[in-house]
């Protein structure tokens, strides 16, 4: 089945919607559009192919070949996670799941901190935003630092111990940093670890975070 | 030739070469080229400096500053990421049809924005398309260089979409309905031939499709854009404010002494002021002072030579040519396409336009300006190098990081745009003669 895939061109799509919408928002929007122009047969070949290059599509081209729908996006533990916070900095992008949050958290002054290991185009990025979300980066971000401050990052499957996350979550728990905000939340998007070796992900311990929002 | 007209033609023909052979110090070599000179000219002709300063058109210049404030006002409305999102739309994502509906596109956008400011924010969106989709080293080129063929042709379609149509309008050389009823027909028809020979060619002919790949690029285009809205509060003043600069350019008789330029600047101030911050940041930081300082520096150049009385003896060579004058006309156009190839719209416009006003006194003005700017057009589309936007275009593809055949890095530059710039060159040049011929 893999002859009749265009294996680079895949590729090179993956990495231009992962860049700007997130590994398992793009993934999901991959394997949907695979399901319906090729079914199961479709999702297993370019799994095959770019499953190991892409750990977060191979774990949701696994989910929807054991027969999982989308996830629809449930906000209401994150903004309750949130009660209390004044300023948010959201850690990586994951469009779906950002659009629900920010439509829910009225209130709270959301800053986004884009990763950078697949590209997007910046610009577009902050105009898909409300105009009252600016983007910032590793050397900005602290400006929003305060005692009703919290970070927040989208987590690519969990277990007791550990959780998989952006390289730039990191960056951001330094003991310095850490004492500068008030919480640090985890959204769990991916359901489960990935399969194979977590490209683009590091893993930190689930007790980083002050709430794991699954 | 005196050594005086000898003396300012070497510096002017130096500096072109220069700056046409390292165009990463054009600045420096045009201003130097230019000091030059006015030096020459003073020391060796006694043509005070002040003299050849007073005749810079300072007019062409606040047209060409307003009406890039204009286009990165339009441009910061977002309208271009959401025009390019239909454009993708209307394709259907086909490499062949994607190729058309921006070739189309930017010809029309082209007509009222700088070429520079349109490509920066559509080709990003086309090189991201062209990932989608996929695409082969030879499709990828020819597509890329249609557009910019496109964009040169969309820039003589107007007298305000580039900088030699703005220099025959700036110097009255001709009125703005008189340019646009004359070039427009011309460029469309240069446009409709060049489109109908790129199809013969079928760059795509090699480029993998399937369904999955045009429904994952739709997809993935939508989502990309799923929030990206036209800011209307700039659009509609943007539009507004074009709208009249047109009827105005078009209506305002000669006798109220409001030139084009008054008129430009009148119509982008009242765009800049509808949102005063985002006018005042634009003004501080967006003023193409590069283009500024480029075209002053040409001005002196040929300010200098044109005191010394070459361009006269020039024009008198061309009517001793022993052929008709009809034929001397088209001699001249020839030779200015092949020139502009070599060194470039703006030098060659600039440098061109006196010996045209020899000629514009024996034939009817319109058909030698008009003629002129689209000669200019033809060798602008020769080599990558006279392109307005060839390098931004080079520069921005290899950025994009395109992987074709065989995962290669997509590559263009010189040799990728040669076969589509002289097919661009030839039509356009041949369309041009045609029409001037008729109207002689």
């Amino acid at each position: 089945m893999s002859g009749a895939l265009d294996v680079q061109t895949l590729e090179q799509a993956f990495r231009v919607a992962a860049g700007e919408l997130g590994m398992c928002d793009a993934a999901w929007r991959f394997v949907d559009e695979l399901e319906g122009e090729g079914g199961a047969p479709l999702i297993e070949a370019a799994r095959d192919a770019l499953g190991r290059t892409f750990p977060v599509l191979d774990a949701v081209c696994g989910r929807r070949l054991d027969g999982a729908a989308a996830p629809s996006v449930e906000v209401a533990a994150v903004v309750e996670a949130c009660a209390g916070l004044r300023r948010l900095v959201v850690v990586g992008v994951e469009a779906r799941w950002l659009d629900a949050l920010l439509g829910a958290s009225r209130g709270l002054d959301v800053a986004v901190l884009p990763a950078t290991a697949l590209p997007g185009d910046l610009e577009r990025l902050a105009a898909n935003l409300p105009a009252a979300v600016p983007l910032t980066s590793l050397g900005d971000f602290q400006r929003f630092a305060g005692p009703r401050s919290g970070l927040l990052t989208f987590v690519y499957g969990a277990t007791a111990q550990g959780a998989f996350v952006l390289p730039e979550w990191v960056r951001t728990q330094g003991p310095d940093v850490r004492s500068q905000f008030r919480s640090f939340i985890g959204w769990e998007v991916l359901a489960a670890p990935p399969d194979v070796y977590p490209r683009w992900l590091i893993e930190v311990p689930t007790s980083q975070f002050t709430a794991l929002v699954t | 030739m005196t050594p005086h007209q000898l003396a300012t033609l070497v510096v002017l023909l130096a500096t072109l070469v220069a700056q046409a052979v390292v165009p990463s110090l054009r600045l420096l070599v045009v201003t130097t080229g230019a000091l030059s000179s006015l030096v020459a000219g003073a020391l060796l002709g006694q043509v005070a400096v002040g003299t050849v300063l007073a005749h810079v058109p300072w007019d062409v210049l606040v047209i060409v500053v307003v009406l890039g404030l204009f286009s990165e006002f339009l441009a910061q409305s977002r309208v271009f990421g959401v025009l390019a999102l239909a454009a993708a739309e209307r394709s259907g994502a086909r490499p062949a049809a994607l190729s058309i509906v921006f070739v189309v596109a930017m010809y029309a956008v082209s007509g009222v924005v700088n070429n520079l400011t349109a490509l920066l924010l559509v080709l990003p969106i086309l090189l991201n398309l062209l990932k989608l989709v996929g695409t082969t080293q030879r499709a990828l080129s020819w597509t890329l260089a249609a557009v910019l063929v496109a964009c040169n042709l969309g820039g003589a379609a107007t007298p305000v979409g580039d900088f030699p149509a703005i220099l025959l309008l700036g110097r009255g050389a001709m009125t703005f309905p008189d340019y646009l009823l004359r070039a427009l027909p011309q460029t469309a028809v240069a446009l409709a031939l060049f489109v109908g020979a790129t199809r013969l060619a079928r760059p795509e002919r090699d480029v993998p499709t399937s369904r999955l790949t045009t429904r994952l690029a739709l997809t993935t285009m939508r989502a990309l854009f799923r929030n990206v809205r036209v800011e209307r509060r700039m659009v509609w003043p943007a539009l507004g404010g074009l709208t009249a600069m047109v009827a105005a350019w078009t209506f305002v008789p000669p006798s109220w002494g409001l030139g084009p330029e008054v008129v430009a600047w009148a119509g982008a101030a009242v765009v800049l002021w509808s949102r005063p911050s985002v006018g005042e940041t634009l003004f501080r930081g967006r003023v193409d002072v590069e283009a500024v300082i480029f075209l002053l520096a040409l001005f002196v150049l040929v300010g200098a030579v044109r005191a010394a009385g070459t361009f006269e003896l020039a024009g008198r060579a061309l009517s001793e040519l022993p052929v008709s004058p009809r034929v001397q006309v088209l001699v001249f156009l020839v030779a200015a396409a092949i020139i502009t190839g070599l060194f470039s719209a703006g030098p060659g416009m600039a440098a061109l336009l006196d010996v045209a006003e020899g000629l514009a006194r024996q034939h009817p003005p319109a058909a030698v300006y008009v003629g002129l700017a689209m000669s200019v057009c033809a060798g602008s589309s020769l080599f990558l190098t006279a392109a307005t936007a060839g390098p931004l275009t080079q520069a921005l593809t290899e950025r994009a990081g395109l992987r074709v055949e065989g995962g290669a890095p997509a590559r263009f530059g010189f040799f990728q745009f040669l076969p589509v710039g002289l097919l661009g060159f030839s039509i356009i040049l041949a369309t041009g003669l045609a029409f001037t011929w008729s109207a002689l």
